[in-house]
């Protein structure tokens, strides 16, 4: 399995997983952010070139709402990245494809946060199940918050 | 008329396939999933007729199938919103985080490694190409 950042070239239509909104976005939508840079999209592909699974990434922050100012030596406006999309086709399911596609987006987000603030890997999980599937891979749900969070490690 | 699965049990919860699909959703604490919500809509007959229909052949009481299908939109609509306020709590469990880094299981370490190792593989072929 090889993770590329998706391009005309992939065979979108193709892909069809559980999800019917994860389908569309994907085959609809996803190239035209990937063009414009509203979100990063990546794919993993099988030796067959087949698209197995996507995750799409976008920018986020944790806003300290209720009193502005610093603690923990953090600001009030805490840097992340949000892990806004992430599906696997369904000839692909229950083969680990969702966990390798968790640990490279992890991978891309260590990357980012060698060129831009980046503090957090953040998922807003869609039900119980995505937010089972989410603590195994290592997010830890915040208070308040459907969100999970797990932290980015920053390169030296 | 279709069956009443959640009369009166207020806001009935998401029942969306698993998937390990995400989305950026409203985030609700445990009193707002509890909270019983009244809200009057004006619907025209046809629009009600239909509705109506379609909830009886997926066995949905009206109110669960226009709730669902409005969620559905919702989130699709919130999907990209990547600005997240947090309580004080939360901001102190990521300032505990960054100091604790959750342990990450045996299994996704070796994800991680193996992934590293497939970037490399991948950097280097494609420098060679």
């Amino acid at each position: 399995m090889i993770v590329v950042p998706l391009s005309a070239s992939h065979p979108v239509r193709n892909f069809t997983c559980s999800n019917d909104t994860m389908n569309q976005w994907f085959q609809d939508t996803a190239l035209t952010y990937q063009l414009i840079g509203a979100a990063r999209t990546y794919v993993a592909l099988d030796d067959k070139q087949q698209i197995m699974g996507y995750y799409s990434l976008c920018n986020a922050a944790f806003d300290r709402a209720e009193a502005p100012g610093r603690r923990h030596g953090l600001p009030s406006m805490i840097p992340a990245i949000l892990l806004a999309r992430l599906a696997v086709d369904q000839k692909f399911e229950r083969q680990g494809v969702g966990f390798a596609l968790v640990a490279d987006a992890m991978l891309t987000a260590e990357e980012q946060a060698r060129h831009s603030a980046c503090m957090f890997l953040t998922v807003d999980p869609i039900d119980e199940a995505a937010r089972t599937f989410y603590t195994k891979a290592g997010f830890v749900a915040l208070r308040d918050s459907n969100a999970m969070a797990r932290p980015v490690k920053v390169p030296v | 008329m279709p069956v009443a699965k959640h009369a009166g049990k207020g806001l009935p919860e998401s029942r969306e396939p698993a998937s390990p699909g995400i989305q950026n959703t409203p985030r609700p604490n445990k009193d707002s999933q509890k909270r019983e919500i009244m809200k009057s809509m004006r619907i025209d007959a046809y629009t009600s007729d239909v509705i109506e229909r379609a909830a009886a052949i997926t066995g949905d009481s009206f109110t669960h199938f226009v709730i669902q299908a409005a969620l559905a939109k919702a989130r699709n609509a919130l999907i990209d919103d990547a600005f997240f306020p947090i309580t004080e709590e939360a901001y102190d469990q990521l300032g505990d985080m960054l100091e604790n880094p959750p342990e990450l299981s045996g299994r996704m370490k070796a994800e991680i490694q193996e992934r590293r190792r497939a970037r490399d593989i991948h950097l280097k072929s494609g420098r060679a190409a």
